[in-house]
């Protein structure tokens, strides 16, 4: 783990573990481009990451790796000390665009994941209703995925990695194609699962990814900032949960703030920490 | 204007073409009183069409139900004429849904197979792609001395021209299927059988039904294509057998119950696949602006 990162509590064991992961894409005019360049990181179990940086940074490849959904050119990443060899239902994924199968109803969507484990109908269709109902949706259940909105649909897939109850969750920007308003119902929606589903089995890990910076400092107890494929900086947040929008003028999250616009070169750099690239 | 109300405009309108037409085709009759042959006119009236050629129909009755056929000596009878239609037209409709079926479930499978994994793409690709290049109408003599005339040989014939449409059809609309439907499903926990069961198959859908319809078009060609060079029944034969001696009313007839036949299957089609494309919003018929 690079010196700097957040630290792991003593002989708690990662429950996602990057160790050296580059990922090497080669474009059309034959050069290539190094998306993610030696990543190495630990995850403990039960944390909200988030992920921020500017677009094409990583952030999205170093999920969809985590994920199963891409292979990286050189590391490995094991969850749970598995290695990820590909895609599997313990990883849970909210992706950007919409990933809802238009072609079952909402019900049937929440469901999927539980029939491809083979739960009996009675016992999915009641877990698929308890989740809908968490995500506001219940009303909905038995209709097409066409007539709902942008916001609706993704509670849906949220309803859907829930149900299918797997331990880390991966979030790609899930929420930035979200007007204002249905973005913070959001956020409330994740974070109360989030929590629900800690009273119960205990928390489970989620990889947030963001380019939003007020969404970062709303969701995280950590965040991980990426620039052009290197982890540049890592750092927790504590200030107390819930938070709203008047948490985000703490003093705290205010020079969380500034560091991340700085990041994103918003503001002018802060200075680099001890073990960190600082393109 | 509701929608319903639209619908039913619509299809008054439609009515109304279609009345249109067939008084068209009666001027027409008169206005061109040329024959091909003596007493056979090159336009037939629908006076000509109701009694004398739909009596006609009964020469090609082959027996049964106490009805003599008239090659073994029995009367012309209308009784006769209709049992004729429908035998023939049985024919006709048993081999060539026969042949679409299988044909389309033939080139489904195999086109799926080219995405199933590298090894099912090295064995079925080459070979299907092959076939797709062999002009259709141009294997008819092949298939008739393959099988002669007998019922296998029309239906594997059918089934071929289809199978290659639907083969095509379904690499094209496999390849179309979104990825992040594929992402989401495996990280959902789909294996890959399921994944196709319920990503791919219902993915493909709306693309497949104009694949469908295309093929139900080139069914009925091929289907009469094999019956014009090698049956002893069939709405094809008939029209053949009345091109042989100039009955173009005959032929007319036959061609009128195959816009029918035609235009029902269709319809009934287009039905099913609407309702199993529901899910999807169905794109309408007109531009957005003419709305």
């Amino acid at each position: 783990m690079p010196e700097g990162c957040a630290p792991v509590e003593a002989n708690a064991t990662p429950k996602i573990a990057i160790r050296a992961v580059s990922r090497r894409f080669r474009r059309a005019d034959g050069q290539t481009v190094d998306a993610l360049a030696d990543i190495s990181l630990d995850i403990p179990a039960g944390e909200f990451v988030c992920l921020v940086g500017a677009s094409g940074c990583g952030k999205s490849t170093l999920l969809q790796i985590i994920a199963g959904l891409l292979a990286a050119s050189a590391g490995t990443v094991r969850v749970a000390g598995s290695i990820v060899a590909g895609p599997g239902p313990e990883r849970g994924m909210v992706f950007q665009k919409d990933s809802v199968f238009p072609w079952f109803r909402v019900i049937d969507n929440v469901e999927y994941g539980l029939r491809c484990r083979g739960m009996k109908r009675a016992e999915r269709e009641a877990l698929a209703r308890h989740y809908l109902e968490r995500v506001g949706l219940a009303h909905v259940a038995r209709a097409w995925p066409r007539e709902l909105s942008g916001g609706m649909l993704k509670r849906v897939a949220v309803a859907t990695v829930f149900a299918n109850g797997a331990d880390v969750l991966m979030l790609d920007e899930p929420f930035g194609a979200l007007d204002y308003v249905t973005r913070h119902q959001l956020h409330d929606v994740l974070l109360d699962l989030w929590e629900e589903s800690g009273a119960q089995t205990g928390r489970r890990t989620i990889l947030f990814v963001t380019h939003d910076v007020d969404e970062a400092l709303t969701l995280a107890d950590r965040i991980i900032v990426f620039r052009t494929g290197r982890l540049v900086d890592d750092f927790r947040v504590a200030a107390p949960r819930p938070r709203t929008t008047d948490s985000l003028l703490l003093p705290e999250l205010v020079a969380h703030k500034h560091r991340l616009l700085g990041h994103l070169g918003l503001e002018r750099l802060p200075p680099p920490r001890p073990g960190m690239a600082n393109a | 204007m509701s929608a319903a109300r639209r619908m039913a405009g619509e299809r008054w309108v439609a009515l109304g073409v279609l009345l249109a037409l067939a008084v068209l085709w009666q001027v027409l009759s008169v206005l061109y009183p040329v024959e091909a042959q003596p007493g056979e006119p090159m336009v037939p009236g629908w006076q000509v069409l109701a009694t004398r050629t739909l009596l006609s129909m009964a020469d090609y009755w082959r027996g049964g139900f106490g009805v003599t056929p008239v090659s073994e000596g029995g009367q012309r009878s209308y009784l006769a004429a209709m049992l004729s239609l429908v035998d023939n037209s049985i024919d006709t409709l048993v081999r060539l849904y026969i042949g679409w079926t299988l044909g389309a479930v033939a080139g489904l499978l195999l086109g799926l197979a080219v995405s199933w994994s590298a090894w099912t793409r090295r064995l079925v690709d080459p070979g299907a792609q092959f076939l797709r290049t062999l002009p259709l109408l141009a294997m008819v003599p092949l298939f008739q001395l393959w099988f002669g005339s007998y019922f296998i040989g029309k239906i594997a014939f059918v089934g071929y021209g289809v199978g290659v449409l639907w083969f095509a059809g379904t690499i094209n609309a496999v390849g179309n299927v979104a990825q992040i439907h594929i992402d989401n499903a495996r990280t959902l926990g789909a294996g890959k059988l399921h994944l196709y069961r319920t990503v791919v198959l219902p993915a493909i859908l709306p693309e497949l039904r104009s694949t469908l319809f295309v093929s139900l078009a080139a069914a009925w060609g091929a289907e009469l294509g094999a019956e014009y060079l090698g049956a002893q029944s069939g709405l094809g034969y008939i029209i053949v057998f009345a091109q042989q001696f100039a009955y173009l009313d005959r032929m007319f007839l036959v061609a009128l119950l195959l816009i029918v036949y035609t235009s029902l299957g269709f319809a009934a089609f287009d039905r099913l696949t609407a309702w199993m494309t529901r899910w999807s919003a169905r794109a309408g018929r007109e531009l957005p602006a003419a709305r």
